[in-house]
């Protein structure tokens, strides 16, 4: 990590700019160390700003002190001093100086439609404003005019998120802050909100505050990056003067599974899967795949494609309206396939990280020497061996996911599925899960994992699968194009 | 296409009719009206389309407890009669009505939230007369009910994936659902509360369709209050 000496403002400068901190610090309630520490910046008006860094060194901390919402949503005391738009902001924030759209897009949505959605926001235009115009306006801005009269409950993620998004920008804020928005779109509406945010920024003067883990995107699209590490600013700069981060290593094998393997013993297969949600048209349409033992499939394609309804199916967790789906061991489907799912936090209930990984593995009736063996080797393949003792909800969110992952090793599953695993992890813990899936490959097992990281699939897959619309449109090697 | 009666309700007549049920639920005493009331409101419900996946799953967590509920009260009913036969048939009967009271309460909520918009609840809550804090904090509260179900659905799937058993009889079987809610929930509630600051909900005064009172809401609201007559008496 390069380390940018940072500008040295004389505390008299600080009325100048949109944001600007001088030594700005912040200790939460009842820690005994601070998150953020030392931290001097300046962001002008019409900035697009990345922020990244590792799992906790502080970024959505930061993030909401320049947006002035710390006040709100946080609980300690800050120091040093913030300054936006030229008033002293330290202690008492500013509502209403910025928007802000949250990782999880659900508890941001308040409207019954789409359409309600953003007319909410809207309803607080001023009253010369044409609001029908304006709702038309953000509506084919964020492609959301087929789905406009659709009821919220019924979008995907991805969906949500667009509307979510849109939204917020409906408020037409100076300040805008992004907390890893593009964690449930795909690739082309990633860039897409990109290409949009870059767009608003130089025609409305919209500051752009991004916190996102996908270095290279970001690097191509702010005009200001700053790194963070253990709460304090590692880097403070144009992105061109960041040093590019280390690829992930590729999948070290000897040899890649023949493909005759996948047809001759897979250990899962869907022959003409067909499934519909209850009134919401077609998920998937005669959906056929197989995963043979040592490969590690990816699912990928846009939003609302079926890749996690896919995933549901194979678990058990619905069941095909049409086809077949079937295992390569006698063990019931609900055994046979491992599920992780995206948010460590809707598992974790153990008081010990042991127990929260011996749950499945208790469950499946193995005996008690078993269970343990099975626990510790599971813990050991993710590398958190040494923490077994620590009570779960105290480890970072990159261990709590690496947890969940262990959880769903130590049962007798031949096949492991994984629903978006790389969402909100940095570089470090990509790496440890790409190793584990590596080595649970190599054991013969077969992976199976919806993403929308391209990256992360060139990495460790040996099978890409791009569906679209309910559809296999191609099956290719790693190194083929994703569709 | 014609929108069912109960949504054209205007929104006071739904508020209305959700508390003087509530109302019949929380204070009557009889079994017969309890269960004619459950019985109704359970007809409700399915008719009115409103009875997800989740709003099945919170009721069948409910069914799941009533054993567990049937123990206790003979308990309490074996403390006051020491005898057996008396505590059975004290304790069924009031576990029934302690049963019949939760149900109707639960079958009362999810009416009202299934066929009322969280955008409706909050625009009523957030009028000029209702400090903001406290509209602010009601429409958390009100935007959570909803989400709370799917999240609970989401947390016994996955959980249902490691191999979770729900059993009636082992109340701490329910705790991989119910500490996970429990954070995730707590977080949520930290989440809403700050989009809600930050997307000024709590200034917006007007519901985005005011709806009069028509004739089905004035008969139906004569009805409700005509109903609390006795209980009031």
């Amino acid at each position: 990590m390069v380390s940018h000496p940072q500008s040295a403002h004389h505390p008299l400068d600080e009325r100048s700019g949109l944001i600007r901190t001088w030594q700005l610090a912040f200790q939460p309630a009842g820690a005994d160390a601070p998150l953020l520490q030392d931290i001097s910046l300046h962001i002008e008006a019409g900035e697009r700003v990345g922020i990244i860094g590792p799992s906790g060194s502080g970024k959505t901390t930061l993030a909401l002190h320049l947006a002035g919402l710390h006040h709100v949503a946080l609980l300690g005391r800050s120091s040093g001093s913030l300054w936006l738009q030229g008033r002293d902001c330290t202690c008492s924030g500013s509502e209403g100086f910025a928007g802000v759209v949250l990782q999880n897009p659900e508890i941001q949505l308040f409207g019954e439609t789409v359409e309600e959605e953003v007319s909410l926001s809207l309803q607080q235009q001023p009253a010369d404003v044409d609001r029908q115009s304006e709702l038309r306006r953000w509506l084919d801005l964020f492609g959301l005019d087929t789905v406009r009269d659709r009821r919220v409950a019924t979008l995907s993620l991805g969906w949500k998120q667009r509307l979510s998004i849109a939204s917020m920008l409906a408020l037409e804020p100076k300040v805008l802050l992004l907390d890893e928005p593009t964690s449930y779109l795909d690739e082309p509406t990633a860039d897409l909100l990109f290409d949009l945010l870059a767009v608003q920024s130089k025609n409305a003067g919209l500051t752009v505050l991004v916190i996102e883990h996908d270095l290279p995107r970001l690097t191509r699209w702010a005009s200001h990056l700053v790194a963070m590490r253990r709460g304090r600013i590692a880097f403070d700069g144009p992105p061109t003067n960041y040093p590019p981060p280390q690829p992930l290593a590729p999948p070290s094998r000897v040899s890649e599974p023949p493909r005759s393997a996948s047809t001759a013993n897979p250990l899962l297969s869907l022959e003409g899967v067909t499934f519909a949600y209850n009134g919401h048209g077609t998920a998937l349409d005669n959906v056929s795949l197989s995963v043979a033992p040592g490969e590690i499939v990816a699912l990928v394609g846009p939003n609302g494609s079926g890749k996690s309804t896919l995933l549901n199916l194979a678990k058990g967790l619905l069941e095909p309206d049409q086809g077949r789906i079937s295992c390569g061991s006698a063990a019931p489907r609900m055994d046979a396939v491992g599920l992780v799912f995206q948010n460590p936090d809707s598992q974790i209930f153990a008081h010990s990280v042991f127990e929260e990984c011996s749950f499945l593995p208790r469950n499946q009736n193995f005996p008690p020497d078993e269970v343990t063996t099975r626990t510790r080797q599971a813990l050991s393949q993710v590398g958190l061996q040494s923490q077994d003792e620590r009570a779960p909800f105290s480890l970072s969110y990159g261990e709590k996911r690496r947890l969940t992952l262990a959880s769903t090793l130590s049962g007798r599953s031949t096949v492991l599925c994984l629903d978006e695993p790389t969402v909100g992890l940095d570089r470090d813990c990509l790496a440890q899960v790409a190793a584990t899936l590596n080595h649970v490959s190599a054991q013969g097992s077969g992976v199976l994992l919806a993403t929308h990281d391209h990256e992360f699939v060139r990495a460790v897959a040996t099978r890409v699968v791009s569906l679209r619309a309910g559809h296999v449109v191609s099956d290719t090697g790693p190194q083929g194009d994703i569709v | 296409m014609t929108r069912p009666l109960w949504t054209r309700l205007n929104l006071l007549t739904r508020l209305t009719l959700f508390l003087v049920l509530c109302l019949h639920a929380a204070l009557g005493h009889d079994v017969l009206p309890q269960l004619l009331l459950c019985s109704g409101l359970l007809l409700l419900l399915f008719a009115s389309g409103v009875a997800g996946p989740h709003a099945r799953l919170l009721l069948w967590a409910h069914l799941l407890g009533l054993p567990a509920t049937v123990l206790l009260f003979i308990a309490i009913g074996y403390e006051a009669a020491r005898s057996f036969s008396g505590a059975v048939s004290w304790g069924l009967v009031e576990a029934l009505r302690y049963a019949l009271r939760i149900e109707c309460l639960l079958l009362a909520n999810l009416l009202f939230i299934g066929i009322t918009a969280p955008l409706e609840i909050i625009s009523l809550l957030t009028r000029p007369w209702i400090p903001p804090g406290v509209g602010t904090l009601l429409s958390t509260a009100v935007r959570f009910l909803p989400l709370s179900l799917a999240e609970a659905r989401r947390i016994y799937d996955i959980q249902r994936c490691r191999g979770l058993r729900l059993r009636p009889w082992a109340p701490q079987s329910c705790l991989p659902v119910i500490v996970p809610l429990f954070v995730s929930q707590m977080c949520r509630a930290h989440d809403t509360s700050v989009m809600l600051v930050v997307r000024r909900i709590a200034t917006i005064t007007r519901s985005p369709s005011p709806s009069k009172f028509g004739p089905a809401d004035l008969l139906l609201l004569g009805l409700a209050l005509a109903s609390c007559i006795p209980i009031l008496l």
